[in-house]
Parts: structure tokens; C-alpha cells; sequence
């Protein structure tokens, strides 16, 4: 009972998701040329097929959920219990969504830093950052992982593989 | 014919390549061995190190990995409990109790010497059958691919995990972002919003990078690494003996050819040839009461499965360029990274080429036993590795690994959407693996529909043209109709509760 809920609204919204991309995105953002003469090899076909695809299965999706829910509520009334309408999804605590946001965010400051400071030195910040994060800071396994790991990869990539890696302001 | 296999095998013959084959075997048992990393995660990962590599180097290194992670996992399974791979589920029935009453070392042993064998023999049949359907597959034309790639799109279903239509949810975002860039027809910009660095589209290696690992690092810190002992067994006991390993030859040999089978079959993938495996070792044992307590023979049967589909899942890559699972998907994406294609003309315009990717994934079964042997004790600690310094080591590595696609900032910025996705897709129970598969095959799909729909200038007879197109047809057909029947027959018995990851926050 309670994962039908949640599929319901997973449907529903991948279905309204998908509304909008094939009604506005797909018409406003795919330009069709006029000397398209067939449908099936215009450049907006499949896009479009595949979006309408997606409302249908978000219906599916949530109209199989509703049997189920439907299902379920009348062999609760049989038994008498009271159906259960909590959702599957396992919720996640205040600091869950901290933790995700915080991870993400890191991720994205680990990005606008390589801008900043180059990909060897962000690199350095992000381990010890995220070393911190996942709660285990130890000085005398952390630093020096945190030295020898980017400097072993900038060296393969820049010295073996003849990548260049984006350099920092003093240009490594 | 001989020529071409000479010159195979004198392009193989260099220390590169037996290097490559050794460090992607180590690479792959390691990972394999580690709860929570994956294979595919690991072959992810390794993708942009080979692009400075020879194809036949960089494509060993790959295999390697692949074939030593799906070992690797019954390290983990046989001594913590914990399988490194799905593939090694079944293996913990009986590799554990044997851990348990201090026979970890007969354990790992059987599970080591079932893997070479089913390993070797899914080789062979790999060599003996990819060629075959290689030159029937000549005769192909765009609407025969077409139909190929229409039923090996069915494979979607056997990736989907418990709910079929958020697995087609999953594929259908894939091709939709597959479409992105500039269209090869007509030259008009798709879903690019003006952005000139989706002009070539979504780069498949970040795509893959962000949907296999960095969900799982994201999960992790959500989760909380778990920092208590992982009740490792320690490696005691004697090896197998010959005798032993006689006794079990049997499943053993069964358990690989129940794999190469399964294997072949686009989607299906190790775990249920383990379990077919297990299941068929248990109902032809004198004593199947055992099984589930700590059977030598359990352990063989389930490795031999898993290990019996690895030769087994190339044969369609290599034969049509169709992967066989998520894994032989990335390895398709290395091929195209060296600008190879597999399929028919791969046979045609390579053969030294794929002679020598034969020599490397031969002596793959070989190293494994060495390295197996050698590594044993080494390996047996590695499930016990700090996650919380592993994790910040593999999210730097996948930002390395996304800019050196096209030393961009825009592929790993891309890598990290696509991470917030796969971990959405974590939490809403919507499997990745239908995506990448999807992601992977669309842009050939459409590409052969367009061909297809030019040639016969819109007539959609052309779907019907020849013996090889109703063939598929009717294939795909009946694919579809056992999955949907399998599908219902699942749900019914299904415990409605259990849909949804057990993550807690």
C-alpha cells in the first residue's frame, strides 16, 4: 500500500514533466527545417515520440498504482484494519537532506574551484573536504592521501597521458 | 585467415598488453572485493585512463577489470557476508557457512578455481561463436538494425529491477537525453538551448561517471559510513584438494555452460545464471540438505554460473555491437572512444584487432589463477577498507575522469548533473542501468530508423523486406510478451511493501 502512493506520485508527475517538455520544450527548442518532408526523419520525431512516451508511462505508471491502492483499501475494509497511507519511500531526516545538499553542494564548489585554483590544488581541498564529510579525519592517513592522490593522478593525466589538466594561478 | 590471427597475435605480444590484462584484473578483484563499489563503476572510472592507450591495450585493461570484478565479489561474499557484486549473491549461501566453521581459505580456493574454468570455457565459446554471427550479420542492412537494436532494447527489461514500467521510465530518459545535440540529418540544434557545448551532445563517459558512482558517494554520506568492524573472517583453513575439486567438476562444467548461455541472451546477466546454476548443482546433489549449510559444491556451482556469462556477454558486442549487459555497454563506449566499431565490420576491417582482444581475454582466465593464488591473503583484507577514504578518493577521480574526455569543464559539470539525477533515481526506485543501456543504443536507433525511412522514402515495408526483419520482429515480439507475462506473474506474488529502497535517512 504505502509504495503504491508513492508510485502514484511518481507517475503523475513524470507525466506532467513530460507534458510540458513535448507541448512547450520540444516545439519551442528543437528548430524543424522546412524542407522536412517526411515526418518520420524530422529532427523533432523522435524527441517528440519518446516525451509522449514518457506522459503515457507516467499515467501507467500512476493508474496502476491507483488499482493497487484501490486493491488494497477494499481488503483492508474486509479485514478492518485501517489502511496505512504513510509513503514507502523511506523519509529522510532534517539532517539526511543536509548531508545530500551539503554533498552536492561540494561537489559544485569542488567544480567552480578547479576554475580558481586549478584541478591539482582543488583537487587537495576536496579530499580533505570530503574526507571531513564522511567523518573520519585523521592527520596522518588523511593529508598525506590527501597530497600524494591528486598529485599521483595529475602526474599520470599531464606527464603519461599527455592530458592537460587545468592549471592553478601559479600554472600547475 | 591464419594471416590475420599471426598478425593478432604479434600485435598482442608486448609487455603493455600482459601488464594491462594483470592491472585490470588486480583493478577489478579489488573493487569486486569492496561492498559498494562496483564493477561497472570500476570500468566507469577506468574508461579515461585508456584513451592514451592502443585500442587492443586499453580494451584488455577494460576486460580485465570487468572479469576480476565479478571474482572479486565472492572475496566479500565469502567472508563478510557482504556480496561485492549482485552476481555473487548466490555465492554467500554457502561461502559464508564455510567462513564460518573456518574454512575460508577452502572457500575462496573453489570459488577461485570455478571462476577459471567457467571463465575459460565462456571464452572459447566467445572465440567459436562471435565470428559466426559476425559474418551472418553481413548481411545486414539500416532496417535489419533497425530490428536488432529494437530487440536488444527488450534487454531494458531485464535490468529493470522489481517495477518494469519505472525501468521503461528510466530507458525512455535515456534516449530523450540522447537526443541533445545537433541533428546529423538536417544539422538543426535539439534541446541544445542555445548552450554550444551540447551542440555535440551529452558526452557518454560523464553520463556514466554520474550515474554509477557519484550517486553511490552521495548515498554514502546521506547514510552515514558505517565505521564498526565488518566481522571479517580471517583466511584459515586448508586449500582444495584435488578431490574436492573433482567432486564438484560436474557443477562446475554445468554452472558454465548454464552461463555462457544465459550470458549470450542480451540482459540477463550473472546473478540469475549463478542461481541457476546453484539451483540445478543442488537438485542433481546426493545431498542436497547441505546446500545453504556450507556446500564446497554450492560455492563452484554459483561462481561457475556467474563467471560462465562474462566470455558469454561479449559474444553480442563483438558480433552485432549490442551489449549484453551494463558492463559490456561501457566497454562498447571504449571502443568508440578509439573510434572502433563493433559488429560485422569490426570482423571485416580489424580481425588482427579482435584476433588479439581474444589472445588478451584467453590469458585473462590464466591471470586470474595467478593473480588469485599470488593475492589471496592481500585481497581477503581489502573488504575491510575504510569507505570514508575510499569514497573522497573515487569522487576526485571521477572529476579527473570526466575532464580528460575533452578537457572540459562542461563534461564534469555535466558528470555532477547527471550524479543529482542517478541519485533521485536512487531514491524514487528507478534503476539506472535501463538509462545507460538506452543512452548507449538511442542514438543507433534513431540513426538506422531515419536510414531505414530514406531508403524506402517513407514507406514503413522496408520493416518487412527481408527474412532477417521478421525474424527480429517476431523475436522481439515473443521477448516482450515473456517479459510482460513474467512481469504480472511477479507482481501477483509480489509482497506489495517491498517496492522501494530500504535506504533509510
Amino acid at each position: 500500500m504505502k509504495s503504491h502512493y508513492d508510485n502514484l506520485y511518481i507517475g503523475l508527475g513524470t507525466a506532467l514533466v513530460f507534458l510540458l517538455v513535448s507541448v512547450w520544450i520540444i516545439p519551442n527548442f528543437i528548430l524543424v527545417p522546412s524542407s522536412v518532408q517526411m515526418t518520420g526523419v524530422s529532427p523533432s520525431f523522435w524527441p517528440e515520440t519518446i516525451s509522449w512516451s514518457l506522459v503515457c508511462l507516467g499515467i501507467l505508471l500512476a493508474w496502476s498504482s491507483l488499482l493497487q491502492i484501490r486493491k488494497a483499501k477494499a481488503r483492508e475494509a474486509r479485514s478492518g484494519e485501517a489502511a496505512d497511507t504513510s509513503a514507502a519511500i523511506p523519509k529522510l531526516s532534517l539532517r539526511s537532506v543536509g548531508m545530500a545538499c551539503l554533498t552536492i553542494g561540494a561537489m559544485l564548489g569542488y567544480y567552480f574551484l578547479v576554475d580558481w585554483l586549478g584541478m591539482l590544488l582543488s583537487s587537495m581541498v576536496a579530499l580533505v573536504g570530503y574526507t571531513l564529510i564522511y567523518g573520519d579525519w585523521d592527520f596522518k592517513i588523511s593529508v598525506p592521501i590527501a597530497v600524494m592522490v591528486p598529485l599521483v593522478l595529475y602526474f599520470f593525466f599531464v606527464k603519461v597521458a599527455n592530458i592537460p589538466m587545468p592549471p592553478g594561478p601559479w600554472g600547475w | 585467415m591464419w594471416d590475420s590471427v599471426l598478425q593478432g597475435l604479434s600485435n598482442f605480444a608486448n609487455l603493455y598488453n600482459l601488464m594491462a590484462i594483470a592491472g585490470g584484473m588486480l583493478m577489478g578483484v579489488v573493487v569486486g572485493a569492496i561492498p559498494g563499489l562496483t564493477g561497472t563503476m570500476a570500468v566507469a572510472l577506468a574508461l579515461p585512463f585508456t584513451f592514451y592507450m592502443d585500442p587492443i591495450t586499453g580494451i584488455i585493461l577494460l576486460v580485465g577489470i570487468y572479469k576480476g570484478a565479478i571474482y572479486g565479489g565472492s572475496i566479500s561474499a565469502i567472508l563478510i557476508k557482504t556480496p561485492g557484486t549482485p552476481a555473487a549473491a548466490c555465492t554467500v549461501l554457502d561461502g559464508y557457512p564455510l567462513a564460518q566453521k573456518g574454512q575460508a581459505r577452502k572457500a575462496l580456493d573453489m570459488a577461485l578455481y570455478a571462476s577459471c574454468v567457467a571463465d575459460f570455457i565462456s571464452n572459447i565459446s566467445l572465440i567459436f561463436f562471435a565470428g559466426f554471427i559476425a559474418s551472418f550479420a553481413l548481411r545486414f542492412g539500416p532496417p535489419e538494425f533497425f530490428l536488432l537494436i529494437c530487440f536488444s532494447l527488450t534487454i531494458i527489461a531485464g535490468v529493470a529491477g522489481k517495477s518494469l514500467i519505472k525501468g521503461l521510465i528510466s530507458a525512455a530518459l535515456g534516449l530523450l537525453l540522447a537526443t541533445i545535440g545537433m541533428d546529423l540529418v538536417y544539422g538543426s540544434d535539439r534541446l541544445t538551448f542555445g548552450n554550444s557545448d551540447l551542440m555535440g551532445g551529452l558526452n557518454f563517459i560523464p553520463v556514466l561517471i554520474g550515474l554509477f558512482a557519484l550517486p553511490e558517494l552521495i548515498d554514502a554520506a546521506v547514510r552515514g559510513v558505517n565505521k564498526g568492524k565488518s566481522g571479517l573472517h580471517r583466511l584459515e583453513g586448508g586449500g582444495v584438494n584435488l578431490k574436492e575439486f573433482l567432486h564438484s567438476l560436474k557443477s562446475i562444467l554445468r554452472g558454465s555452460v548454464i552461463g555462457v548461455v544465459l550470458g549470450a541472451i542480451p540482459g540477463i546477466g550473472g546473478a540469475p545464471a549463478a542461481f541457476m546454476s546453484y539451483s540445478e548443482a543442488k537438485r542433481g546433489s546426493k545431498h542436497p540438505e547441505n546446500f545453504g549449510q556450507g556446500e564446497l559444491e554450492g560455492v563452484a556451482a554459483s561462481e561457475a554460473g556467474n563467471n560462465g556469462c562474462c566470455g558469454a556477454t561479449m559474444i553480442p558486442l563483438l558480433a552485432l555491437g549490442v551489449p549484453g549487459d551494463v558492463i559490456t555497454a561501457v566497454i562498447l563506449g571504449a571502443f568508440m572512444v578509439h573510434n572502433l566499431t563493433p559488429g560485422p565490420m569490426l570482423f571485416q576491417q580489424h580481425l588482427p584487432l579482435v584476433y588479439a582482444i581474444f589472445v588478451g581475454i584467453m590469458l585473462s582466465s590464466l591471470m586470474m589463477l595467478i593473480m588469485g593464488k599470488l593475492c589471496i591473503r592481500g585481497f581477503a583484507k581489502i573488504a575491510d577498507v575504510p569507505k570514508q577514504i575510499l569514497f573522497p578518493v573515487v569522487l576526485v577521480l571521477c572529476f579527473f575522469g570526466s575532464y580528460a574526455v575533452n578537457n572540459s569543464m562542461f563534461d564534469v559539470l555535466s558528470a555532477v548533473f547527471m550524479g543529482v539525477l542517478g541519485y533521485l533515481m536512487l531514491r524514487l526506485g528507478i534503476p539506472e542501468a535501463p538509462f545507460l543501456i538506452a543512452f548507449i543504443l538511442g542514438p543507433m536507433f534513431e540513426d538506422n530508423l531515419r536510414r531505414s525511412l530514406l531508403l524506402s522514402a517513407g514507406s514503413p515495408t522496408i520493416f518487412f523486406r527481408s527474412g532477417i526483419c521478421i525474424f527480429f520482429m517476431g523475436l522481439t515480439a515473443l521477448s516482450i510478451f515473456l517479459l510482460v507475462r513474467r512481469n504480472l506473474k511477479q507482481r501477483r506474488q509480489r509482497n506489495p511493501a517491498c517496492e522501494m529502497p530500504t535506504t533509510q535517512g
